[in-house]
């Protein structure tokens, strides 16, 4: 039998549909991957062994094949909610927790026919940009496994990479989903804000994070993406009606996309690598007769700031609610507010009190004005700055992320050197765009390089159309491979 | 402390005037929670009716009720408010454990409705006392002071629909605050959208008071009283807190911005948070909930939902009735009182009598079983029929209260009631002649000295037929005959 | 771009009001180092102030549609055994906590 983790989703779809391979087939191969690759990679937190195999025996019984993920392996963010599992968060503060109920994404993949095999790895409440901040392990890039994947999606941009799912939900709240995908090598999606329910999501920032898939094609990724988009009653924040078919939307020709090129390329402190790729991925659009225009781009350092004065405000809020009371981690002490001191101490790591101090202090009275309103006025102005530029173009492209993955240990002590590395991603959260990114190329260390579409408001049609066109022209699965030694060899 | 003239201080000794402001908090009576469809349950096992949105659990949601929204506007609308055709959530941040998410979702810079009054009528003068604004927000669970130092916590009441109303700081009396709450609360029950119940906590009222020398423009230090769970015990919070402020400031002390629980047993505020420890809410937008768009179409809409409200029905009986404003005020304090009156006096078309049964016989009756007029065995028809009864002479007015007493016991008719006791009146001939005669023949004597000009003696009379009738005899018809009688 | 940081010192006091309102409680070790480091961030963002805002009202939201209020009707809860099986101390039902001392809110 061929590896069917060799194989993309349509890949997968057609052996099963063809009858070479059944559901239990394709999860057992997984989890067999999992099993020999994970102990070096260590994506996961939770691989779901025997239920995602009963589950599989049950879909093999079930029948109903037409279902768009029939039979396929889906690794999960454990920052989204499988009823009865574990959903940690990377925190001590949920340590043991077990939502009971399933994110809306969840139930719609299971809806869709695809299994669960695990929950992977991130930074501690999807805050960080290495996955270094979990407070459970540290995932490392398959390529390269002294070097971070990127976050904070880290664990399943790696599980995709490494072959152990074909799949892997992310979120993304400055870049979680893309940067991580162009530090490994793959896909990374995220819709426009309000496409995917956030509902199961343990937030972050709320104005900001949205769930998307990450996958080795941009088939792949438009084809997940439908699957679990659509507007979700419990969730007022998702976009009324069905998802747009992007399945069929992505594919076509592009001689009618206006393409758009940052002005400020030439003055952004870019990898060597990074740049090439940008440049040589103008120049294939270029011989495809699609002339880039030049545009100005909302400022990235006004971006980047906003954003962390933004989505800190939101999180010191949403993450109020770990205190020890009704769930996860509870220091015991005398008083209540010593328990929750001790409990929020204890149960959170570095980065997450970071922000949440952050936050406390840009809402705080005295500093609101100056901080969040005007983060709030900056917003206001990114997001008409892109709404002036969707109106003569459909699609942006530009780097993921300045550089490609850096190696574990070099930015931890640097926050804001960390931070920077968002610099690229965070408008499109700002503004609530859709943005994917595909892989380019690979660096001069063997490290692989990610490109960065971004569309106006509801365009995932267009930019899936973009990313296929630059997909099929960079040629970066065929051209190259990861080494999967290391993986194996026992690290 | 009046009396003295604006010159108050000229004479050694400043008047002052009391400053009050209200704020309430009305529960909904919707079926669902605000944010989430959790049934609003009364008395249910703890923590039973919640879900993860309202508990807070991680990654939950919150989705919008529409009901509680229309609620809130109706209540704006018949207080007289602007409803805004944008308003927004906002997340007012402090930690308690009460609050599973540690903040609660409310409005803050932009609430649904503003500006509006409530008219209360103080003697004879009518007030309008101003309404700031009216919001939305989530209740929050129920904390349980256990012994040993340890608390327990029910989330059943989390999430349930309120608005907050705030009051102007319109009020200068302990009499204008509890006027205020009164006709507050009728609003309420008169739309149906809260039980306006102080003791079980459906409706809750803070008070804010200052004091300032007679005709200062400025306002003074204000406090704040919480816990007031009665209007009886917000009128002795209030006197409490004036009285405590003008020895304060009598003394040449300064009043600092307190928060102080009422303290129902011992009947004294108690300081319960100072300034210092003044929370810092981080008010911000709620991100998870968009914008509340209200139309034109929509309060219209809503508007004709609002049904005569208490002053407007007053003042009709009054007009229509001619009932006194007294009267009026009694029968119309509860909307299904006045619709009961309403109903009696359009079928015995007699206002008056049927405002007195319903203020007297009805009303006490209710009081001494604790009932409510829902419930009430005596139909607006049954106790209309009585009330011809009486009208028409058939019983005599003291019978007809023993009738009522034994309808409202089964819920039986009149007529059923009246043979059964055989309280039917005499007032025929007949019968009457017959007692008449007997009682004449008995007293010669009197009846020589009725024909010689002794007419008070008919009292005398009527009381032997009565006597010998057992009280049946129509005591007006009996006089007449009698009369007749004699003067031949 | 932003490698040229604005110095911002955050003091000690500030940083204690923070942990307060916050409800988190710094271990001795780290407070130094956080505080250096909140000072840094909050320097970062220094940035926005040199933003001409001038024109633009601050943006919660994105807008683009109006969304669908909850009809009000009753809905599945979920057990009590689902909601307490993960209490860190429960008693009859109820979540259990140490109590508030004193009168004041924690």
């Amino acid at each position: 039998m061929i590896d069917l983790t060799e194989l993309s989703i349509q890949g997968l779809q057609e052996e099963l549909a063809s009858d070479r391979a059944r559901p239990t087939d394709v999860v057992g191969s997984y989890l067999e991957k999992i099993e020999r690759r994970d102990g070096a990679v260590k994506a996961f937190l939770e691989v779901f062994g025997s239920e995602a195999m009963e589950r599989a025996a049950a879909l093999e019984k079930e029948g109903r094949r037409d279902r768009p993920l029939y039979g396929v392996p889906v690794a999960v963010k454990d920052n989204i909610c499988t009823r009865g599992f574990p959903t940690t968060c990377a925190s001590r503060i949920l340590e043991n927790y077990r939502p009971p109920y399933n994110a809306t994404v969840v139930e719609r993949l299971l809806d869709a026919g695809a299994v669960v095999i695990g929950k992977t790895n991130l930074d501690e409440f999807a805050m960080g940009s290495s996955t270094e901040n979990s407070a459970y392990a540290v995932t490392r890039n398959p390529w390269n496994l002294e070097c971070a994947p990127g976050g904070s999606s880290g664990g399943s941009a790696a599980a995709v990479a490494a072959r152990l799912a074909p799949v892997a939900l992310g979120s993304d709240t400055g870049g979680s989903i893309r940067q991580p995908a162009a530090f490994c090598g793959v896909v990374g999606l995220k819709g426009t804000y309000g496409r995917v329910s956030r509902y199961g999501l343990v937030a972050f920032a709320s104005s900001l994070d949205q769930i998307g898939p990450i996958t080795r094609t941009v088939e792949d990724c438009a084809a997940v993406m439908e699957a679990i988009a659509g507007h979700d009653p419990h969730d007022a924040t998702s976009i009324p009606g069905p998802p747009p078919a992007l399945a069929r939307e992505s594919v076509g020709d592009i001689s009618d996309l206006r393409v758009a090129m940052p002005s400020r390329l030439g003055e952004w402190d870019l990898e060597s690598s990074v740049r090439e790729a940008t440049e040589g991925a103008f120049e294939a659009l270029r011989e495809a007769d699609i002339r880039p225009e030049t545009v100005d781009l909302p400022d990235v350092d006004a971006s980047i700031a906003c954003y962390y004065v933004l989505a800190n405000a939101e999180a010191s809020s949403n993450l109020a609610r770990y205190d020890g009371v009704k769930y996860g981690l509870r220091v015991p002490s005398d008083s209540l507010g010593a328990m929750y001191e001790r409990t929020r101490g204890i149960g959170f790591g570095e980065e997450v009190k970071r922000r949440i101090l952050l936050g406390t202090y840009v809402l705080s009275s005295g500093y609101y004005e100056a901080y969040y309103a005007k983060a709030q006025q900056v917003k206001a102005k990114i997001c008409d700055e892109f709404a002036r530029i969707f109106e003569l173009h459909d699609l942006i492209l530009l780097p993921t992320a300045p550089t490609p993955a850096f190696r574990i240990g070099e930015k931890v002590d640097d926050p804001i050197a960390m931070y920077l590395s968002d610099i690229f991603t965070t408008p499109a959260n700002i503004a609530g765009l859709p943005a994917i990114s595909i892989p380019a190329g690979i660096s001069g260390e063997g490290l692989p390089v990610g490109l960065q579409l971004i569309a106006g408001a509801g365009g995932e049609a267009a930019l899936l159309r973009g990313a296929r066109f630059l997909e099929r022209v960079l040629r970066f699965n065929e051209r190259f491979a990861l080494d999967a030694g290391p993986l194996e060899g026992g690290a | 402390m009046r009396g003295l003239s604006r010159g108050g201080r000229e004479m050694g000794r400043i008047t002052y005037e009391t400053v009050i402001g209200l704020e309430v908090h009305a529960q909904l009576l919707t079926r669902s929670k605000i944010f989430c469809g959790c049934p609003v349950s009364y008395g249910a096992e703890p923590n039973t009716h919640v879900c993860p949105v309202c508990l807070g659990l991680p990654g939950a949601l919150p989705v919008l009720n529409r009901e509680a929204v229309s609620m809130a506007i109706e209540m704006g609308l018949a207080t007289h408010c602007r409803v805004a055709s944008e308003s927004v959530f906002a997340r007012k941040n402090y930690f308690y454990p009460d609050c599973p998410k540690n903040y609660q979702i409310s409005m803050y810079d932009k609430p649904l409705c503003e500006d509006g009054y409530v008219e209360i009528d103080m003697d004879g003068d009518i007030r309008k006392i101003g309404l700031e604004r009216i919001h939305l927000e989530d209740d929050a669970g129920k904390l349980i002071h256990d012994a040993a130092g340890v608390s327990l916590v029910d989330f059943n009441r989390c999430g349930v629909p309120l608005i907050e109303i705030v009051s102007r700081p319109d009020m200068r009396s302990p009499e204008e605050a509890t006027g205020y709450l009164v006709r507050l609360r009728q609003i309420l029950r008169y739309l149906e959208i809260c039980d306006g119940n102080m003791e079980e906590g459906s409706l809750r009222c803070d008070v804010n008071i200052s004091l300032r020398p007679e005709g200062d423009e400025v306002l003074g230090t204000k406090t704040e009283i919480k816990n007031l769970n009665s209007f009886k015990a917000i009128e002795m919070g209030i006197r409490f807190e004036i009285d405590r402020q003008r020895e304060v400031l009598e003394g040449g002390g300064e009043i600092s911005q307190v928060t102080n629980l009422w303290d129902a047993d011992e009947k004294r505020l108690v300081m319960m948070r100072s300034k210092e420890y003044a929370h810092d809410y981080r008010y911000f937008p709620e991100p998870d909930l968009l914008p509340l768009h209200v139309d034109d179409s929509r309060i219209e809409e809503i508007r004709g939902r609002i049904p005569e409200l208490a002053l407007d029905r007053e003042r009709r009986f009054r007009k229509d009735y001619g009932l006194s404003p007294y009267d009026a005020g009694v029968l119309c304090a509860e909307q299904r009182i006045a619709d009961y009156f309403e109903k009696v006096a359009s079928l015995t078309d007699n206002a008056k009598t049927s405002s007195n049964w319903i203020m007297r016989e009805v009303m006490e009756e209710l009081k001494s079983t604790g009932g409510s007029i829902e419930d009430f065995l005596v139909g607006p028809e049954h106790l209309a029929a009585l009330i011809e009864l009486v009208q028409t002479d058939v019983i005599s007015g003291a019978a007809g209260r023993e009738v009522f007493k034994e309808m409202a016991k089964r819920g039986e008719e009149a007529e059923v009631v009246l043979d059964r006791l055989g309280l039917r009146q005499i007032s025929e001939g007949g019968e009457l002649d017959r007692f008449i005669d007997e009682v004449l023949a008995e007293h010669p004597a009197e009846v020589e000295r009725f024909r010689n000009g002794e007419g008070k003696l008919l009292g005398f009379f009527v009381g032997q037929v009565m006597k010998k009738s057992g009280g049946k005899a129509n005591p007006k018809k009996t006089g007449d005959m009698i009369r007749e009688r004699l003067s031949g | 771009m932003l490698r040229e940081r604005v110095i911002v010192k955050l003091k000690d006091a500030d940083l204690k009001h923070l942990e307060r309102l916050a409800r988190v409680e710094l271990s001795g070790e780290s407070r130094a180092k956080l505080r250096r480091q909140l000072g840094d961030i909050i320097g970062f963002v220094q940035k926005l102030q040199e933003i001409d805002t001038s024109g633009y009202s601050p943006r919660a939201y994105l807008g683009g549609f109006e969304p669908e209020l909850r009809r009000d009707g009753t809905e599945e809860c979920l057990s009590r055994d689902e909601v307490l099986t993960q209490a860190p101390d429960a008693l009859n039902g109820f979540f259990r906590v140490p109590s508030v001392i004193g009168r004041e809110e924690p």
